[in-house]
């Protein structure tokens, strides 16, 4: 998890001297977790760049602004919700999920050196299909290794309601799973 | 499939392209891109600010939530209360050298250019500090004369030199790295150097021997000035910077204007106390500024550059001679003139720290003058 009073001094370096280096820091900190959080709102890998690199050129405009910030990961990923929104408005999809997913599993180099491959694919395949909360908040926590609390920051919730999500989320991929299991 | 079996393999996620695992290539490419574009936006959208422990404070705090400020703000009133050190930093900006918070100033200095972040920051911050060497001159040289102001102005001239270095061999660095940033940053120095200049010449200097010591500092300000527009030439030649040919000759232009300003006030302001080695060399160093209006006139600001900066080497020469002068005359008895004597060889400069000649021809471009106190032409000291 991150160091919020390193973040804290990054962003007053940004703040005070509109240092690109501090803000570099800030990219490296956060880049793999708001593209992953992108990935799975986008139909593609390279709308995800797109988004992902827009994202991080509004918060820099964002804080060039003199805005306050509390809690740099939540404004970050505030910021992303946003530009993915305003992205699908402008580009409606011209394929699937399904269709995009589909295209995606045969390149499955990295997941032929995983034991469990066909395990990995059908959890990744239900957990696509989550609605976008549930989808979030189990990345955040198995991927992201983030705790409820830090998660509730910064989807602004409690860590209670953050467990109660993280459970019915993982329900909801183990009903997903079972009718694939019977067939 | 169980729920810790779930939870397992979202795990996995993690290492996998498709589990939305960014690719180091894309990140790598992706933050140099930003960087390069952010650092054009900020340095269009701000300039560098000091980082002050005032500010440093400030700036936790404001990132702060709310339900905490309240406990910073009482352990900071702690921290005041038993150690007084941040009112000590902020009272150490008011200083000068020789003051006992003095090198509680330099030490903070020291620690911002530590935490830059990178050329850029270094350099605009050593712009920054070079401006606070200029105030800390003219608060010197104003206040009434008291014991050890030679050596406390010769401090300060001595770090004003080394700020300058420091924006020097940053911005070089910077060239390397970054030729755009560095055309910016010259330009950013070309600027606040003519402004340092102006606060330098409108200093009143009563003291005995001041003079020499703000002659010196304008002399810093106005080379660091002139390698400025020398980068921005260089880079606008090769093609890099993003300054227009019209820009840098309006540039080229100010310079002459600001070396012919300075043969102007020497020659009316002084004009009885010139001796007349120092006038023979403002009359070329006229002559050299016409031939660079003349070379800006054909596009070649190149040229025009080297006749700005033997212009600007004549002015110089002009104006120690006068100076030494002045003070010799300060240094004899009422009624004595020291102008066109050997008597000020006798006031503590030495002929053999003399350059030989006050050279014409045109200088390397980047070259340091000798420092302005131990050079004064050999015209001087001729009968």
């Amino acid at each position: 998890m991150s160091n919020p009073l390193y973040e804290k001094l990054l962003l007053h370096r940004i703040r005070t001297s509109g240092d690109p280096e501090a803000f570099g820091k800030l990219y490296d900190l956060y880049i793999q977790r708001i593209y992953r959080f992108v990935y799975f709102k986008v139909p593609s890998t390279e709308e995800a760049q797109d988004v992902t690199s827009d994202t991080f050129l509004r918060l820099w405009q964002f804080l060039q602004a003199g805005n306050v910030v509390q809690y740099i990961g939540a404004l970050l990923y505030e910021i992303a919700r946003n530009t993915i929104i305003d992205h699908q408005r402008r580009h409606r999809p011209t394929e699937s999920i399904d269709e995009e997913f589909a295209l995606e599993i045969p390149d499955a180099s990295g997941l032929a050196k995983i034991h469990r491959s066909a395990e990995v694919a059908e959890v990744l395949a239900a957990v696509r299909l989550l609605k976008d909360e549930y989808r979030e908040v189990l990345v955040m926590r198995y991927v992201d290794g983030l705790s409820a609390s830090e998660i509730g920051v910064l989807l602004k919730k409690s860590p209670g309601a953050i467990r109660v999500i993280l459970h019915r989320a993982l329900e909801t991929v183990r009903t997903l799973l079972e009718p694939a299991k019977e067939k | 499939m169980k729920k810790r079996d779930v939870v397992k393999n979202i795990e996995l996620f993690r290492d996998l392209r498709v589990g939305g695992e960014p690719s180091a290539t894309w990140i790598r490419d992706t933050r140099a891109v930003l960087l390069a574009r952010v650092a054009e936006q900020g340095v269009v959208s701000r300039a560098a600010q000091p980082v002050t422990m005032r500010s440093l404070l400030a700036g936790v705090m404001y990132n702060m939530p709310r339900s905490l400020r309240t406990s910073a703000v009482f352990t900071a009133a702690l921290l005041v209360m038993f150690t007084g050190w941040i009112g000590g930093v902020a009272a150490a900006y008011n200083t000068v050298p020789g003051d006992t918070l003095y090198p509680l100033k330099r030490a903070s200095e020291r620690a911002q250019l530590a935490l830059a972040g990178d050329q850029d920051a270094r350099a605009r911050l050593q712009v920054e500090f070079v401006g606070r060497r200029v105030d800390e001159i003219t608060k010197i040289v104003e206040t009434p004369a008291v014991s050890g102001d030679g050596d406390r102005l010769e401090e300060a001239v001595s770090q004003l030199r080394n700020n300058m270095r420091g924006v020097e061999v940053s911005l070089a660095t910077l060239r390397q790295q970054s030729p755009g940033a560095a055309v910016r940053v010259a330009q950013l120095v070309g600027q606040k150097a003519d402004e340092y200049h102006a606060v330098l010449a409108h200093a009143n200097t009563p003291a005995l021997g001041s003079e020499s010591a703000v002659q010196e500092a304008k002399n810093i300000v106005v080379d660091a000035s002139v390698k400025a527009v020398a980068v921005i030439i260089e880079e606008h030649t090769s093609g890099v910077g993003s300054v227009s040919e019209k820009e840098v000759a309006t540039t080229v232009g100010e310079k002459i204007q600001a070396v012919s300003d300075r043969v102007d006030s020497l020659e009316e302001v002084r004009a009885d106390a010139i001796p007349h080695s120092a006038q023979e060399s403002a009359t070329q160093a006229k002559v050299a500024l016409s031939e660079a209006k003349t070379l800006v006139e054909k596009q070649d600001l190149s040229g025009a550059l080297v006749k700005v900066i033997e212009g600007k080497e004549l002015v110089k020469a002009a104006e120690r001679i006068t100076v030494a002068a002045i003070e010799a005359s300060n240094a004899l008895p009422f009624g004595m003139s020291a102008s066109g004597t050997t008597g000020i060889v006798s006031i503590g400069v030495t002929s053999s720290s003399f350059p030989t000649t006050v050279s014409s021809t045109t200088p390397a471009v980047i070259e340091d003058p000798a420092p302005a106190s131990s050079s004064v032409p050999t015209s001087v000291i001729a009968p």
